[in-house]
């Protein structure tokens, strides 16, 4: 399976997290500016409601010339309301009527925030250059400005001080939400992604050769659904791989066939020799037992038996169907047992066989049967290429760690238009009958099977080399089992 | 499908800064530098523009926001047409307003009749002139109570709660206090708990909240408010109507000059006849002014020596 390079939920993660990263900020920044907005609104609100309340209060004082109750009004005002620095009243020529500054009254302060007709009131920001304060003047007319108007100052710094105070609040709420944004994004990534990694680790446990585990969901949603298909798939996939195992077992075993009635009347050749050395022997104990070559005799017939033996253990091997187990498995031996079946036929068309196997060919991890049965095919292959005589030389040797066995001949060769097409299966020059066009198939299958390969040279009128490399069994690629 | 999801990306991000961009965008408040250091000591007093060279008092008839409004217009008018500026001057109780008069520091006044009988013959005030509402210059005191009271009839108010107006009003608190006299009893024993509200409209606010169980208020006013205001005496009802009284004069100080005594005569008993002066005496319900005379009083008068009597006997009995 490919790699994943960025996993589903760091994709998830990210992705939530971006997101509320982009839109938290703004609806920090855009909380932030109402609620500071509101709570500026708030408090002007409330200066305006006490500059209101004091004009018009003041109106009956104001109206009755009682100076006395309207300096205690303002002073009363201040000691009421912490956030209130000053208050004043000036009458319509913009006189001081009264204050509650210490002493002295800051006559610039009359001018700062003059009303403008029929408005109710008037907010001004008002900056003392002195103290470095800033206050929130509000201006109020009293009876429409007939009688002048109230002043009320509210220090700006008492506003900050609160609107500073909500705003660490609301920071600390903001960072809070954001770490639980992030948290809620690692959960949901975790519960979202879950199921999706079960599957995707069911894909890569996936063994067509062994029983498939299923993989159990119980989201109630696409994901079990996805699931299900899953091992729908999986059940299905598992059956049509044995049918298809089993069509291949059964052509390999159609092609051994082949090849066996190939060499069944070399073999019985083979079995004809030692049978006849074995009936003179026979013959002669019979006629005169008690003579002394008698043991002789029986020694020669134990001779013929071994080799009859031999011939019959060698076709049983070849003919065994499968052996999934891998093995040391020496080339020297294999190729020898491939002769040894196929040699009647070199002998019958006179081909001179040359072999020239190093001794430090070494061995591979594999199964000699399978081996046994590409270098007969390889060797049958050669002698039906020279139906009348040649040479077959058979080279096997160690390159750096790689066996490479030649199977060269002296035949007809390959046209160069048929070179692409010899190990697709049923592909066949042969007369029908003769051939099944599975030989090299196979052959190519089992030999890569072993993590080996399978080239071949020919050129028409000159000969064929098929080449193969395979593993040795120190270079340690091929201790697997066959795929 | 990879190209798209970048534009994607890029216009989230863009929409980002953006609405970043636009939040962070406040209007800046303007702010004005103000140097507190210049000081001034003595800002306490009050120095008009105009020098105003004559005055008027009032007594507060109605709350002193309420009389300002109500006379303003034709505090206006008298000076635009006389020619000189006139200010106004309101004092709490008619007492105050009586001695504004005495003393001269006010010129002319609108006064209540019960204000007026009690200024000695020698004083300094003397009458100018006197509103006619419809058509007779006449005004009444109205007894009230609130709508759901069982109250029906003066009597009924006996131990009750009671609100008279001014010691010196004549509806407010003389036509009750004569009432009682007739009964031959004192408000103090007959009526539970009495209180001043200095002005008419505010008796009749307490009538209409049941702070009190009744009050007597002055025909003007109320129907004024009936007029202008008429959900402030949906609560209340009248039980009583008295019999009718000189209507308050325009009284002035005896020693203002002929000159400006005479153009205020002419301006007051002229208005009725210029669109301006008529608008302003309708939205004080009056027809015009005429000209005043003593006798008007008598009614209250007479009413004033009853109660007097009365408050003798009981005294010596």
């Amino acid at each position: 399976m490919k790699d994943v390079k960025v996993k589903l939920r760091t994709k998830f993660i990210l992705s939530i997290t971006i997101v509320v990263l982009l839109f938290g900020s703004i609806n920090i920044i855009l909380i932030r500016k109402i609620t500071l907005e509101s709570l500026q609104r708030e408090l002007e609100k409330r200066g305006v409601f006490i500059a209101q309340n004091l004009g018009e209060h003041v109106i009956e004082y104001l109206l009755h010339e009682d100076f006395l109750s309207v300096q205690k009004l303002v002073d009363e005002i201040k000691v009421l309301d912490k956030d209130v620095a000053y208050t004043f009243i000036i009458s319509s020529d913009e006189k001081v009527i009264t204050h509650n500054f210490n002493q002295t009254f800051p006559v610039e302060l009359i001018k700062a925030n003059l009303l403008s007709e029929e408005k109710e009131y008037n907010v001004k920001l008002i900056f003392d250059k002195n103290k470095r304060f800033l206050y929130r003047d509000i201006a109020v007319p009293i009876l429409n400005g007939e009688l002048g108007m109230v002043r009320v100052g509210l220090a700006e710094k008492n506003i900050t001080y609160q609107i500073n105070k909500a705003n660490t609040i609301f920071t600390g709420m903001v960072i809070v939400f954001f770490l639980a944004g992030i948290f809620g994004a690692f959960v949901f990534a975790y519960l979202i992604t879950s199921p999706i990694s079960k599957i995707v680790d069911g894909f890569a446990k996936l063994d067509l050769d062994k029983t498939a585990e299923e993989i159990r969901i119980k989201t109630h949603d696409e994901i079990e659904y996805l699931a299900d298909k899953f091992n729908e798939m999986a059940r299905r996939l598992q059956s049509t791989h044995n049918e298809l195992k089993n069509a291949q077992t059964k052509l390999i075993q159609t092609e051994k066939l082949a090849s066996i009635g190939t060499l069944v009347s070399g073999l019985a050749h083979e079995i004809n020799n030692p049978l006849s050395g074995l009936k003179n022997c026979l013959n002669r104990i019979k006629k005169k037992p008690e003579k002394k070559e008698t043991l002789k005799y029986l020694d020669l017939m134990l001779n013929a038996l071994d080799k009859i033996e031999y011939v019959v253990k060698g076709l049983l091997d070849f003919s065994r169907t499968k052996s999934d187990i891998f093995s040391p498995v020496s080339v020297k031996e294999v190729i020898e047992k491939a002769f040894s079946l196929v040699g009647y036929k070199l002998e019958k068309h006179s081909i001179e066989v040359i072999k020239d196997i190093k001794n430090n060919i070494g061995s591979l991890m594999g199964d000699p049967h399978k081996l046994e049965q590409v270098f007969v095919n390889l060797i049958l292959n050669s002698i039906d290429a020279m139906p009348d005589g040649g040479k077959l030389i058979v080279e096997a040797f160690n390159n750096n760690n790689k066996i490479c066995i030649f199977v060269e001949d002296t035949g007809k060769g390959i046209p160069e238009a048929y070179l692409n097409k010899i190990f697709d299966p049923f592909f066949t020059t042969k007369e029908t009958g003769k051939g099944t066009g599975l030989g090299l198939p196979i052959s190519f299958n089992f030999i890569k099977a072993h993590g080996g390969e399978i080239f071949v040279e020919s050129k028409q009128g000159i000969g064929t080399i098929m080449k193969v490399w395979l593993p040795s069994h120190s270079s340690g690629k091929t201790n697997r089992r066959e795929k | 499908m990879l190209k798209s999801k970048k534009i994607f990306i890029l216009s989230l991000i863009l929409l980002h800064f953006f609405l970043l961009y636009n939040c962070n965008n406040q209007e800046k408040e303007e702010i004005l530098e103000v140097d507190f250091s210049e000081t001034e000591t003595d800002v306490n007093n009050v120095s008009k523009k105009v020098q105003f060279s004559i005055n008027m008092a009032v007594s507060a008839m109605t709350s002193p926001k309420e009389t300002y409004i109500y006379y303003q217009q034709l505090l206006n008018y008298i000076s635009r047409k006389i020619n000189t500026p006139v200010s106004m001057k309101q004092r709490k109780t008619y007492q105050e307003v009586n001695n504004l008069l005495e003393t001269g520091e006010s010129n002319f006044a609108f006064i209540c009749s019960g204000a007026y009988i009690r200024t000695k013959k020698n004083s300094n005030i003397e009458l100018l002139a006197v509103p006619i509402v419809k058509n007779e210059p006449y005004y009444y005191s109205y007894i009230i109570t609130h709508k759901d009271s069982s109250i029906k009839k003066f009597d009924d108010f006996y131990k009750r709660t009671f609100a008279f107006t001014d010691l010196l009003s004549n509806t407010g608190r003389l036509y009750p206090l004569y009432l009682i006299s007739k009964l031959k009893q004192n408000p103090e024993n007959y009526f539970s708990k009495i209180i001043y509200t200095h002005a008419h409209d505010f008796s009749i606010h307490v009538v209409a909240r049941k702070i009190v169980d009744g009050a007597s208020v002055d025909s003007l006013v109320f129907e004024y408010i009936k007029k202008n205001n008429p959900d402030k005496i949906l609560d209340v009802k009248i039980i009583k109507i008295s019999p009718p009284f000189g209507i308050p004069p325009i009284v002035v100080n005896r020693y203002i000059d002929s000159k400006t005594k005479n153009k205020l005569r002419k301006t007051l008993f002229t208005m009725h006849r210029d669109e301006e002066g008529k608008k302003i005496l309708k939205n004080l319900m009056f027809d015009k002014f005429i000209e005043a005379h003593d006798y008007l009083y008598n009614t209250v008068r007479d009413m004033d020596n009853f109660v007097k009597k009365a408050e003798l006997k009981q005294k010596y009995q």
